[in-house]
């Protein structure tokens, strides 16, 4: 569905660019989560895959047009839900009416179960709000515009703790088998286990693109105190209860549960061993 | 509603009017409200100053009149107001005409500087860029309301302020003679036979207006002030040129030859014509910048 064909882009021509020759596809269905340390390149690569950035070289491609064209069908496809956002100083209706035209699969009836999950009334004005509810609002909004690609670029970000337990049913229930979501974060606790696929991109590579259920069946998350298990952790770090270990899961038929935090570092510290666990062939 | 790719789409450019209005509401009524309160403050007070004189007049004669000692020229004064309206037929451009003129160029200009807002943040950028219509149709909604909007708010705010004035005068000095209503025949009359100088007031007004609609999409904050120092320091810089060169190449007589090419109808001189055709021409050329920065920018800029 949406295609990154050898992107090289910099936002300085005397630096070093953020990205060189990069490729990335996403098909069509599934919850991807995007995950990098601060300054990766994740939003650039979302402005890039919107259209809203121009790349040097290379393009990104949406059921084959190219996004930088901004068509107003590709546009009417995609949704980008930025980090940072402004509404306008009106009633939610009236954002409404002005807005879902816009979008030709938009739910009024699934943007009010998406309002009341987040426990919103949908009789309000936009200028009233703080800012972690007019989130609530502008993500309730795009996941019912039914938009094939939603972009969600940190989305827990200003949210309260409720509110980031919200967002995760909020994601399960407005998530549909021919809509694909990326999330991009670096809050990797706020997103964990509602990820059908894993990128971990670091500027200018991607260290793992792996489906979350491939991801369980090569590695395993385990939390203890035994030296042996220490030995062959490709990566561990301290907890209250010993040490959290990545390890090659050595039986597949066992899925772990993933520990995104532990992944994404390990990942982070040791991306070629993480990588050969997946090169390595099958038993 | 389906999403179709052509450049205009009349039903995809109703909603995004829609949208631009609704959202922006509320500041383009405060614009013109603005702008209708200076050009009604500026009716009201030269209406008030000029109805005082003929007031002193109209004193002046009952007195000479109860003295029997009316001269000429109070007659005539007298006559004058009596059979005229408030513009004299060869003066049509009076004080609240000259101050609505300025108003208006003062306001074309800060609207233009203020057509492609809300992009000083990446979130207004975002917001602009991502909606699902075309680069046309969004340069569209907005060249409409800065261009003829601009001029129809001016046009309108003149003839209610002049509605008032009239009621505020009459209610001051109920005994005055003559109708008060701004003569807009006299306007058109003078100016019928004179249309080189409307185009050229035209192309001059539209030029001026699209350097800042320019600005507006070049610099993203304070568009108003950096296209207002920019245009001034050219001009200051062009006229500071103009000037080195007259006296460097001791052609004081200069000016007056280019005002003698300028006026004279020989095909080989340059008519008043070629620098309205001038202005127009980068009145176009600028809109036409416009939507191509609109079309090209990024959210975030690039540096190059």
């Amino acid at each position: 569905m949406l295609t990154v064909e050898n992107l090289t882009f910099n936002y300085h021509r005397k630096k070093s660019p953020l990205f060189s020759d990069f490729s990335l596809s996403l098909p069509k269905g599934g919850v991807y989560g995007l995950l990098g340390e601060n300054g990766a390149g994740k939003s650039s690569l979302i402005y890039m895959m919107t259209g809203l950035l121009t790349p040097k070289k290379g393009h990104v491609m949406f059921d084959g047009i190219d996004v930088r064209r901004r068509l107003p069908e590709t546009l009417s496809k995609i949704y980008l839900v930025p980090e940072e956002y402004e509404l306008p100083p009106i009633s939610l209706r009236k954002y409404v009416k002005l807005n879902a035209p816009f979008y030709p699969r938009f739910s009024e009836e699934d943007m009010n179960n998406y309002l009341h999950i987040f426990e919103m009334d949908d009789d309000i004005n936009l200028d009233e709000l703080s800012m972690g509810q007019k989130k609530k609002v502008l993500m309730s909004f795009a996941l019912a515009t039914h938009t094939p690609l939603l972009l969600l670029d940190e989305p827990t970000n200003g949210l309260d703790i409720p509110g980031k337990s919200q967002f995760r049913k909020f994601i399960a229930q407005g998530m549909t088998d021919d809509q694909t979501i990326l999330i991009s974060t670096h809050q990797v606790k706020d997103v964990e286990q509602m990820l059908d696929h894993i990128i971990i991109l670091e500027r200018n590579r991607i260290l793992l693109n792996e489906t979350s259920q491939r991801i369980c069946e090569r590695l395993s998350f385990i939390e203890s105190n035994d030296k042996d298990m220490l030995d062959k952790a490709i990566f561990s770090q301290p907890t209250f209860n010993g040490n959290g270990m990545l390890l090659p899961n050595e039986d597949e038929e066992t899925e772990a549960r993933i520990d995104l935090e532990l992944l994404f570092n390990g990942t982070l510290n040791y991306p070629l061993e993480v990588a050969n666990v997946f090169k390595a062939t099958t038993k | 509603m389906t999403m179709k790719n052509s450049i205009f789409n009349p039903s995809r450019f109703a909603l995004t009017a829609r949208k631009y209005i609704t959202e922006n509401g509320h500041t383009l009524l405060i614009r013109a409200t603005t702008l209708f309160g200076l050009v009604l403050f500026a009716c009201v007070f030269f209406g008030i100053i000029d109805a005082n004189d003929r007031h002193s007049v109209l004193m002046q004669y009952e007195i000479s009149k109860k003295q029997n000692n009316i001269e000429g020229y109070q007659q005539q004064l007298f006559e004058r107001y009596q059979k005229q309206e408030k513009t004299h037929p060869n003066d049509p451009l009076s004080g609240e005409v000259g101050f609505a003129l300025v108003a208006m160029f003062a306001f074309a200009i800060y609207i233009g500087s203020a057509m492609i807002e809300h992009t000083e943040t990446k979130a207004g950028r975002i917001n602009l860029y991502s909606q699902p219509s075309t680069y046309f149709e969004k340069y569209l909604i907005r060249w409409l309301i800065v261009v003829p909007g601009c001029i129809v708010a001016c046009i309108i705010s003149f003839i209610l302020s002049d509605l008032i004035r009239t009621g505020v005068v009459s209610m001051i000095y109920p005994d005055l003679l003559g109708n008060y209503h701004f003569n807009y025949s006299n306007l058109v009359r003078n100016y019928y036979n004179r249309s080189e100088i409307i185009w050229i007031f035209t192309g001059f007004y539209l030029a001026l207006q699209s350097i800042f609609m320019l600005g507006s999409v070049i610099c993203r904050r304070n568009a108003f002030i950096k296209t207002f120092a920019t245009t001034s320091i050219m001009v200051l810089i062009m006229f500071g040129l103009l000037y080195m060169g007259v006296q460097m190449q001791k052609m004081e007589n200069v000016i007056d030859d280019t005002l003698y090419m300028y006026y004279n109808s020989s095909p080989m001189n340059i008519s008043p014509n070629v620098f309205t055709y001038i202005l127009f021409i980068l009145t176009a050329s600028n809109w036409y910048i416009v939507y191509l920065r609109l079309k090209e920018n990024d959210v975030v800029q690039r540096l190059f």
